[in-house]
Protein backbone atom coordinates (compact mmCIF):
# COMPACT_ATOMS: atom_id res chain seq x y z
CA UNK A 1 0.00 0.00 0.00
CA UNK A 2 1.24 3.26 -1.04
CA UNK A 3 0.99 5.34 2.49
CA UNK A 4 3.81 7.89 1.22
CA UNK A 5 1.31 10.49 -0.77
CA UNK A 6 1.40 14.08 0.29
CA UNK A 7 -0.14 14.38 3.55
CA UNK A 8 -0.20 12.23 6.94
CA UNK A 9 -0.04 8.97 7.58
CA UNK A 10 -2.89 7.06 9.12
CA UNK A 11 -1.96 5.39 12.18
CA UNK A 12 -0.13 1.38 11.98
CA UNK A 13 -4.08 -0.22 12.81
CA UNK A 14 -5.69 2.13 10.52
CA UNK A 15 -3.07 0.61 7.75
CA UNK A 16 -3.73 -3.06 8.42
CA UNK A 17 -7.42 -2.70 8.63
CA UNK A 18 -7.34 -1.20 5.16
CA UNK A 19 -5.16 -3.88 3.53
CA UNK A 20 -7.42 -6.32 4.81
CA UNK A 21 -10.24 -4.64 3.37
CA UNK A 22 -9.24 -3.84 0.22
CA UNK A 23 -8.02 -7.54 -0.03
CA UNK A 24 -11.35 -8.48 1.30
CA UNK A 25 -13.42 -6.27 -1.72
CA UNK A 26 -10.59 -7.51 -4.46
CA UNK A 27 -12.08 -11.35 -3.51
CA UNK A 28 -16.11 -10.47 -3.13
CA UNK A 29 -15.62 -8.14 -6.14
CA UNK A 30 -14.02 -11.09 -8.15
CA UNK A 31 -17.24 -13.43 -6.73
CA UNK A 32 -19.56 -11.30 -7.64
CA UNK A 33 -18.70 -10.65 -11.56
CA UNK A 34 -17.45 -13.97 -12.03
CA UNK A 35 -14.30 -12.55 -13.31
CA UNK A 36 -10.73 -11.84 -11.51
CA UNK A 37 -10.29 -8.15 -10.27
CA UNK A 38 -6.74 -6.87 -9.69
CA UNK A 39 -6.02 -4.12 -7.36
CA UNK A 40 -3.99 -1.28 -9.26
CA UNK A 41 -3.87 1.49 -6.79
CA UNK A 42 -3.92 1.14 -3.04
CA UNK A 43 -3.39 4.49 -1.28
CA UNK A 44 -4.14 6.11 2.59
CA UNK A 45 -3.72 10.07 2.90
CA UNK A 46 -4.64 12.34 6.05
CA UNK A 47 -5.55 15.86 4.04
CA UNK A 48 -7.01 19.05 4.78
CA UNK A 49 -11.08 18.71 3.90
CA UNK A 50 -10.22 22.42 1.70
CA UNK A 51 -7.89 20.18 -0.34
CA UNK A 52 -9.27 16.88 -0.80
CA UNK A 53 -11.78 17.15 -3.66
CA UNK A 54 -8.68 18.63 -5.36
CA UNK A 55 -6.77 15.71 -4.96
CA UNK A 56 -9.17 13.18 -5.51
CA UNK A 57 -10.42 15.30 -8.42
CA UNK A 58 -7.27 15.15 -10.13
CA UNK A 59 -8.39 12.79 -12.98
CA UNK A 60 -11.43 12.74 -15.09
CA UNK A 61 -13.86 14.72 -13.22
CA UNK A 62 -15.76 15.24 -16.43
CA UNK A 63 -16.56 11.84 -16.78
CA UNK A 64 -20.09 10.33 -16.63
CA UNK A 65 -19.88 7.76 -13.61
CA UNK A 66 -22.50 5.30 -11.49
CA UNK A 67 -21.42 5.45 -7.89
CA UNK A 68 -22.75 3.40 -5.02
CA UNK A 69 -22.30 5.28 -1.68
CA UNK A 70 -23.00 3.20 2.10
CA UNK A 71 -23.14 5.07 5.11
CA UNK A 72 -21.34 2.39 7.70
CA UNK A 73 -22.99 3.30 11.25
CA UNK A 74 -21.51 1.61 14.46
CA UNK A 75 -18.34 1.60 16.53
CA UNK A 76 -16.34 2.99 14.12
CA UNK A 77 -18.62 4.50 11.13
CA UNK A 78 -17.57 5.81 7.88
CA UNK A 79 -18.47 6.03 4.26
CA UNK A 80 -18.01 4.17 1.61
CA UNK A 81 -18.00 4.88 -2.38
CA UNK A 82 -17.90 2.24 -5.17
CA UNK A 83 -17.93 3.79 -8.80
CA UNK A 84 -17.24 2.87 -12.41
CA UNK A 85 -17.70 5.10 -15.58
CA UNK A 86 -20.98 4.60 -17.58
CA UNK A 87 -19.41 2.21 -19.93
CA UNK A 88 -17.88 -0.08 -17.21
CA UNK A 89 -21.34 -0.28 -15.41
CA UNK A 90 -22.80 -2.04 -18.61
CA UNK A 91 -20.09 -4.43 -18.53
CA UNK A 92 -20.22 -5.05 -14.95
CA UNK A 93 -24.35 -5.35 -15.24
CA UNK A 94 -23.64 -8.12 -17.85
CA UNK A 95 -20.81 -9.92 -15.86
CA UNK A 96 -23.33 -9.74 -12.32
CA UNK A 97 -25.79 -11.19 -14.86
CA UNK A 98 -23.78 -13.50 -16.62
CA UNK A 99 -24.96 -12.83 -19.99
CA UNK A 100 -22.68 -11.87 -23.36
CA UNK A 101 -21.14 -8.82 -23.01
CA UNK A 102 -22.34 -6.00 -24.62
CA UNK A 103 -26.03 -7.51 -23.89
CA UNK A 104 -26.96 -3.95 -21.38
CA UNK A 105 -27.10 -1.31 -23.65
CA UNK A 106 -29.14 1.50 -21.80
CA UNK A 107 -28.73 2.84 -18.06
CA UNK A 108 -31.79 0.98 -17.01
CA UNK A 109 -32.63 -0.08 -13.55
CA UNK A 110 -31.12 -3.29 -13.34
CA UNK A 111 -27.92 -1.21 -13.80
CA UNK A 112 -28.54 0.85 -11.39
CA UNK A 113 -28.77 -2.13 -9.18
CA UNK A 114 -26.39 -3.44 -9.92
CA UNK A 115 -24.01 -0.77 -8.75
CA UNK A 116 -25.90 -0.41 -5.95
CA UNK A 117 -25.95 -4.47 -4.97
CA UNK A 118 -21.77 -3.80 -5.97
CA UNK A 119 -21.43 -1.23 -3.26
CA UNK A 120 -23.67 -3.62 -1.00
CA UNK A 121 -21.58 -6.50 -0.83
CA UNK A 122 -18.28 -4.81 -1.04
CA UNK A 123 -19.23 -2.41 2.23
CA UNK A 124 -20.47 -5.08 3.74
CA UNK A 125 -17.05 -6.92 3.19
CA UNK A 126 -15.11 -4.39 4.72
CA UNK A 127 -17.52 -4.46 7.57
CA UNK A 128 -16.63 -8.01 8.45
CA UNK A 129 -13.24 -7.27 8.47
CA UNK A 130 -13.99 -5.17 11.03
CA UNK A 131 -15.92 -7.33 12.92
CA UNK A 132 -14.04 -10.28 12.06
CA UNK A 133 -10.34 -9.21 12.88
CA UNK A 134 -10.74 -6.05 15.55
CA UNK A 135 -14.41 -6.87 17.19
CA UNK A 136 -15.72 -3.96 16.16
CA UNK A 137 -19.06 -3.45 15.74
CA UNK A 138 -20.61 -1.78 12.47
CA UNK A 139 -23.22 -1.84 9.87
CA UNK A 140 -24.16 -0.72 6.41
CA UNK A 141 -27.62 1.29 5.46
CA UNK A 142 -29.33 0.35 2.06
CA UNK A 143 -26.47 2.06 -0.32
CA UNK A 144 -27.93 5.00 -2.85
CA UNK A 145 -26.67 4.92 -5.81
CA UNK A 146 -25.53 8.30 -7.42
CA UNK A 147 -25.46 9.11 -11.90
CA UNK A 148 -23.40 12.21 -12.13
CA UNK A 149 -19.96 13.78 -13.01
CA UNK A 150 -17.64 11.92 -11.48
CA UNK A 151 -16.10 15.21 -9.57
CA UNK A 152 -19.81 16.21 -8.37
CA UNK A 153 -20.20 13.24 -6.77
CA UNK A 154 -17.03 13.17 -5.16
CA UNK A 155 -17.56 16.47 -3.94
CA UNK A 156 -20.86 15.52 -2.43
CA UNK A 157 -19.18 12.78 -0.82
CA UNK A 158 -16.06 14.21 0.71
CA UNK A 159 -18.05 17.30 1.66
CA UNK A 160 -20.49 15.83 3.80
CA UNK A 161 -17.80 15.64 6.58
CA UNK A 162 -17.15 19.32 6.20
CA UNK A 163 -19.17 19.89 9.51
CA UNK A 164 -17.55 17.67 11.61
CA UNK A 165 -13.41 18.37 10.84
CA UNK A 166 -11.66 20.26 8.84
CA UNK A 167 -8.83 16.95 7.91
CA UNK A 168 -9.13 13.66 6.41
CA UNK A 169 -8.49 10.63 6.54
CA UNK A 170 -9.59 9.25 2.71
CA UNK A 171 -8.29 5.79 1.55
CA UNK A 172 -8.71 5.42 -1.93
CA UNK A 173 -8.03 1.51 -4.23
CA UNK A 174 -8.60 1.37 -7.94
CA UNK A 175 -9.05 -2.42 -8.99
CA UNK A 176 -8.73 -3.50 -12.75
CA UNK A 177 -10.66 -6.05 -14.09
CA UNK A 178 -7.71 -7.15 -16.65
CA UNK A 179 -10.27 -9.32 -19.24
CA UNK A 180 -12.12 -6.74 -20.39
CA UNK A 181 -9.84 -4.13 -19.47
CA UNK A 182 -12.44 -1.95 -16.72
CA UNK A 183 -11.42 0.13 -13.68
CA UNK A 184 -13.16 0.76 -11.03
CA UNK A 185 -12.69 2.75 -7.96
CA UNK A 186 -13.30 2.37 -3.96
CA UNK A 187 -13.18 5.46 -1.63
CA UNK A 188 -13.69 5.05 2.15
CA UNK A 189 -13.39 7.95 4.09
CA UNK A 190 -13.64 7.47 8.29
CA UNK A 191 -15.49 9.66 9.84
CA UNK A 192 -13.67 11.74 12.51
CA UNK A 193 -12.62 9.93 15.97
CA UNK A 194 -13.03 6.46 13.59
CA UNK A 195 -8.77 6.57 13.60
CA UNK A 196 -8.96 6.75 17.38
CA UNK A 197 -11.75 3.75 17.84
CA UNK A 198 -9.83 1.08 15.27
CA UNK A 199 -6.50 2.26 17.38
CA UNK A 200 -8.24 1.16 20.83
CA UNK A 201 -9.86 -2.01 19.39
CA UNK A 202 -6.39 -2.89 18.15
CA UNK A 203 -4.15 -2.34 21.13
CA UNK A 204 -7.01 -4.36 22.98
CA UNK A 205 -6.53 -7.39 20.80
CA UNK A 206 -2.25 -7.38 21.21
CA UNK B 1 -47.12 -29.03 -9.58
CA UNK B 2 -44.16 -25.85 -9.27
CA UNK B 3 -43.65 -24.75 -5.76
CA UNK B 4 -44.32 -21.39 -5.73
CA UNK B 5 -42.02 -18.84 -4.34
CA UNK B 6 -42.06 -15.10 -3.03
CA UNK B 7 -38.72 -12.91 -3.90
CA UNK B 8 -38.50 -9.84 -1.87
CA UNK B 9 -35.26 -7.93 -2.25
CA UNK B 10 -34.66 -3.75 -2.41
CA UNK B 11 -32.28 -5.33 -5.38
CA UNK B 12 -34.11 -5.21 -8.97
CA UNK B 13 -30.59 -7.96 -9.78
CA UNK B 14 -30.97 -9.75 -7.05
CA UNK B 15 -34.54 -10.58 -8.21
CA UNK B 16 -33.88 -10.50 -11.43
CA UNK B 17 -31.16 -13.58 -10.49
CA UNK B 18 -33.05 -15.60 -7.79
CA UNK B 19 -35.68 -15.61 -10.30
CA UNK B 20 -33.51 -16.74 -13.12
CA UNK B 21 -32.27 -19.69 -11.32
CA UNK B 22 -35.26 -20.47 -9.62
CA UNK B 23 -37.37 -20.86 -12.98
CA UNK B 24 -34.97 -22.80 -15.14
CA UNK B 25 -34.88 -25.21 -11.66
CA UNK B 26 -38.62 -25.73 -12.29
CA UNK B 27 -39.87 -23.43 -9.12
CA UNK B 28 -42.50 -21.19 -10.11
CA UNK B 29 -42.06 -17.48 -8.72
CA UNK B 30 -45.37 -16.17 -8.47
CA UNK B 31 -44.40 -12.69 -7.20
CA UNK B 32 -41.28 -10.33 -6.22
CA UNK B 33 -41.78 -7.21 -3.57
CA UNK B 34 -39.47 -4.27 -2.80
CA UNK B 35 -39.40 -4.09 1.36
CA UNK B 36 -40.97 -5.67 4.15
CA UNK B 37 -44.42 -4.07 3.94
CA UNK B 38 -44.48 -5.48 -0.02
CA UNK B 39 -43.95 -8.82 1.40
CA UNK B 40 -46.72 -8.87 4.01
CA UNK B 41 -49.01 -7.98 1.22
CA UNK B 42 -48.16 -10.35 -1.36
CA UNK B 43 -47.58 -13.04 1.05
CA UNK B 44 -51.37 -12.70 1.88
CA UNK B 45 -52.29 -12.18 -1.25
CA UNK B 46 -50.56 -14.84 -2.87
CA UNK B 47 -50.16 -17.39 -0.21
CA UNK B 48 -46.48 -18.85 -1.36
CA UNK B 49 -44.62 -21.83 -0.81
CA UNK B 50 -41.83 -20.24 0.16
CA UNK B 51 -40.23 -16.32 0.28
CA UNK B 52 -37.08 -15.67 -0.41
CA UNK B 53 -36.41 -12.26 1.79
CA UNK B 54 -33.39 -9.90 1.86
CA UNK B 55 -32.42 -8.60 5.48
CA UNK B 56 -31.47 -5.46 4.48
CA UNK B 57 -34.45 -3.10 3.42
CA UNK B 58 -35.63 0.21 3.15
CA UNK B 59 -38.80 0.84 5.10
CA UNK B 60 -39.32 -2.30 7.07
CA UNK B 61 -36.21 -4.47 6.61
CA UNK B 62 -37.00 -8.06 6.31
CA UNK B 63 -36.33 -9.35 10.11
CA UNK B 64 -39.37 -7.32 11.02
CA UNK B 65 -41.40 -9.05 8.36
CA UNK B 66 -40.23 -12.35 8.89
CA UNK B 67 -41.86 -11.88 12.35
CA UNK B 68 -45.03 -10.79 11.06
CA UNK B 69 -45.15 -13.70 8.33
CA UNK B 70 -44.51 -16.23 10.98
CA UNK B 71 -47.15 -14.13 12.92
CA UNK B 72 -49.96 -14.94 10.24
CA UNK B 73 -49.03 -18.43 9.44
CA UNK B 74 -46.34 -19.90 11.59
CA UNK B 75 -45.56 -22.72 9.36
CA UNK B 76 -44.30 -20.19 6.32
CA UNK B 77 -41.02 -20.82 4.80
CA UNK B 78 -38.67 -18.13 4.84
CA UNK B 79 -35.43 -18.08 3.40
CA UNK B 80 -33.19 -14.67 4.79
CA UNK B 81 -30.27 -13.53 2.43
CA UNK B 82 -27.89 -11.31 3.35
CA UNK B 83 -24.57 -9.54 2.20
CA UNK B 84 -21.39 -10.83 3.47
CA UNK B 85 -20.84 -11.34 6.99
CA UNK B 86 -23.68 -9.51 8.46
CA UNK B 87 -23.23 -12.39 11.39
CA UNK B 88 -25.44 -10.19 14.23
CA UNK B 89 -28.78 -9.84 11.71
CA UNK B 90 -28.60 -13.14 10.61
CA UNK B 91 -28.43 -14.64 14.07
CA UNK B 92 -31.56 -12.42 14.40
CA UNK B 93 -33.22 -14.09 11.80
CA UNK B 94 -32.46 -17.26 12.88
CA UNK B 95 -33.41 -16.79 16.24
CA UNK B 96 -36.95 -15.06 14.70
CA UNK B 97 -37.61 -18.14 12.94
CA UNK B 98 -36.05 -18.21 9.62
CA UNK B 99 -35.81 -21.71 7.55
CA UNK B 100 -32.21 -21.31 6.03
CA UNK B 101 -30.04 -18.41 4.83
CA UNK B 102 -28.10 -17.47 1.70
CA UNK B 103 -25.37 -14.88 2.03
CA UNK B 104 -24.50 -12.74 -1.14
CA UNK B 105 -22.74 -13.01 -3.79
CA UNK B 106 -23.94 -16.35 -3.78
CA UNK B 107 -23.89 -19.41 -5.88
CA UNK B 108 -26.43 -20.78 -7.77
CA UNK B 109 -26.28 -24.13 -5.73
CA UNK B 110 -26.03 -22.56 -2.46
CA UNK B 111 -29.37 -21.01 -3.66
CA UNK B 112 -30.88 -24.60 -4.80
CA UNK B 113 -29.62 -26.34 -1.84
CA UNK B 114 -31.84 -23.88 0.37
CA UNK B 115 -34.40 -24.56 -1.38
CA UNK B 116 -34.17 -28.07 -1.99
CA UNK B 117 -33.75 -28.16 1.91
CA UNK B 118 -36.81 -26.07 2.75
CA UNK B 119 -39.08 -28.64 0.47
CA UNK B 120 -37.67 -31.57 2.21
CA UNK B 121 -35.80 -32.50 -1.50
CA UNK B 122 -32.46 -32.85 0.04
Amino acid sequence: MDMSADGSRPNKAVELIIQLSVDRVSQLLSKFIKVGAQISLEKAYVTDLSEATARVNAEDVQSEVIGSIVDVTGDAPFKFLFYADAPACLTLTDLVLQRKVGTSTDFDIYVQSAMQEIGNILASGVCSVFAADFNIRIKPTPPKVAHDFLGTILQEFVMETAAESDQVLIVESRFHIVRYNLRCNMFILPSPGTEGVINKFFLDQI
Amino acid sequence: MAHRILIVDDAPIIRLMLKDILTVNGYSVVGEGNDGNEAIEKFKELSPDLVTMDITMPEKDGIRALQEILAIDQNAKVIVITAIDQRDSLMEAIRAGATDYIIKPFETDRVLSAVRRAFGEE
